[in-house]
């Protein structure tokens, strides 16, 4: 059986797949659906949103001065991602170190490795809904949102940082007669903080995404006008988000891979 | 004296690398301190954040946890609230479950073809965005750019916007994912693709081979292996991108836990929730073992 298995093992996976698209796209509810029609009608939005964006919302003044709508929400945005990022990367220090396998043994990092990959498979917007609950609609449930689930990845890869730390160096410092909190102040933290950081650097880069997501769910940034417009078909609106969006998140992308590799 | 003692050699955190820190890095050092002190501040009070709501938080989180969960709600006579186990609840919950079926099916459907999709369109852009393979600088920017600049959209803000074009349902869905899938997929893809051995590249091109034979002799099978564990991440980050597309107005299980949310049925949103957690981490599992038998 499995040399028969093996033989045909190609044939069998393309059966397989075959069979696994074949189950997907019957299934899926596209037939009462005009393709076309469709295509068209998005066209002729997409064509507003490029040729007659609201650049008022860019930029508008009057006799109380000129405000920056957009500018004032991105900032909010990028300010929920910095508070988010910190209180994560934060909390996820000692989750790092409990689970990493040279400080907490084998079990106790399974143990901590579960928990923390619990917090990750938990989806950033459902998190958010349940929080909006708990602390009301506005940025600060974002921001918990964010703090929350960053530990989940980030206490991970400080774990990774832990388990790769070298003990020559706290032998030496033993050695020397050093205490055990200058052994982890200066046989440590300059092994892991590097790393640590660079890790909440990249963290901070998709919790700005995210900061953009979460608003659509009331939780405060760029995402709220967003849905707005899109609920109300403001579709000049919606093109100087998305135009905003794309900036800044290209303007923290480049200068977070600078940060990062200055760092490490 | 601490700072001449041999035991804290005031090399700080930078021990090891030449040059640190002078009296004027030290300076340097503190002002970016206090800036970065200065911004939290200035942030944390943009963003409402308050320990105080943190603190009233708490319990409201309780509450609803509570009301997740089969708890029937006496009003006592002093009128005070207690919460009592219910078998009857707990029933009513289980006997939801069935009816997540569908939209569950519907997000799994959703993840499949358009990891599929996007793992297809991402091959030409990932070629053409390759710097070894691609002989004009333009069309190698070109292709970057147009990677990078779809890369940058958030893949939730994608499917809002799509679902306000195209109309609600699974279409704005498959269409918001497979462009995310693309963007995920060709980058990986083109820095595999530059990474890859120049020798057979090369030897192809010296017995005359045209460009697309030696892509498919000399690319194609030094770079197969990864591209198809690429899919499978793909799929696995699809999986729980289609998880919340329902909240946007496009498809899945999503929008049965925003219904339920909506009606205030939290037990009903909490077996979704389940449900949710245990395909993603069933989906994570299985792709994880298939990518570590291929590499």
């Amino acid at each position: 059986m499995t040399a028969l298995v093996r033989r045909n093992g190609t044939l069998i996976t393309a059966l397989a797949l075959v069979a696994l698209y074949a189950w997907a796209i019957a299934g899926l509810e596209l037939q009462g659906v005009n393709l076309a029609e469709r295509w068209h009608q998005a066209a002729a939005i997409f064509r507003i949103m490029v040729t007659e964006p609201e650049w008022t919302y860019l930029w508008k003044c009057g006799s109380y001065g000129c405000v920056s709508e957009l500018g004032q929400k991105i900032l909010e945005t990028l300010q929920m991602a910095l508070v988010g990022t910190t209180i994560g990367a934060v909390l996820a220090v000692p989750f790092g170190f409990l689970a990493a396998r040279n400080v907490a043994g084998a079990r106790g990092s399974r143990v901590g490795k579960f928990i923390l990959n619990a917090i990750r498979a938990f989806p950033e917007v459902v998190l958010a809904l349940m929080l909006l609950k708990a602390v009301g609609l506005g940025p600060f449930a974002g921001v918990l949102t964010m703090g929350i689930h960053s530990i989940g990845m980030l206490g991970k890869l400080y774990a990774e940082v832990v388990e790769g730390i070298d003990r020559d160096v706290l032998e030496a410092m033993a050695a020397c007669g050093a205490s055990r909190s200058q052994a982890v102040a200066f046989g440590i933290l300059p092994q892991v903080l590097p790393e640590f950081a660079s890790f909440a650097i990249y963290r901070f880069e998709i919790n700005v995404r995210a900061a953009a997501i979460l608003g659509m769910v009331g939780a405060g940034g760029i995402g709220t006008p967003l849905i707005f417009a899109v609920n109300n078909r403001d579709w000049g609106r919606i093109g100087v988000i998305l135009l905003g969006i794309i900036a800044v998140v290209a303007v923290v992308d480049a200068v977070s891979s600078y940060l990062r590799r200055k760092l490490v | 004296m601490s700072r001449l003692s041999p035991q804290a050699p005031d090399r700080g955190l930078f021990a090891g690398i030449p040059g640190a820190p002078t009296p004027w890095t030290r300076v340097r050092n503190l002002a970016i301190g206090v800036l970065l002190v200065a911004l939290y501040l200035w942030s944390a009070r943009a963003t409402d954040f308050s320990l105080g709501r943190l603190a009233r938080g708490v319990p409201e989180m309780g509450n609803l946890l509570i009301r997740m969960l089969p708890f029937e709600r006496v009003d006592l006579p002093g009128g005070g609230v207690a919460w009592r186990w219910s078998n009857e609840l707990l029933r009513q919950q289980i006997a939801f479950l069935p009816s997540v079926w569908g939209p569950l099916m519907e997000t799994l459907r959703i993840a499949i073809v358009s990891a599929t999709l996007g793992s297809l369109l991402a091959v030409p852009v990932a070629l053409l965005a390759s710097r070894n393979l691609v002989r004009y600088p333009w069309l190698y920017w070109l292709a970057r750019g147009f990677m990078n600049l779809l890369r940058t959209i958030p893949d939730l803000v994608l499917a809002a916007v799509l679902a306000g074009a195209f109309g609600v349902g699974v279409l704005p869905g498959i269409l918001a994912v497979t462009i995310f899938s693309f963007t995920v997929v060709a980058k990986l893809l083109s820095e595999s693709i530059e990474a890859i051995d120049p020798g057979p590249l090369e030897a192809m091109r010296a017995v005359g081979a045209n460009r697309l034979q030696a892509i498919a002799f000399g690319v194609v099978p030094q770079v197969l292996p990864q591209y198809i564990a690429y899919v499978l991440y793909v799929f696995e980050i699809d999986v729980r991108a289609s998880t919340v597309l329902g909240l946007v107005g496009a498809g899945g299980i999503g929008f049965t836990l925003q219904t339920s949310l909506r009606l205030l049925n939290y037990r009903a949103a909490f077996m979704i929730i389940l449900v949710i957690l245990a395909v993603v981490v069933l989906i994570d599992t299985i792709s994880n073992r298939l990518r570590e038998r291929l590499l």
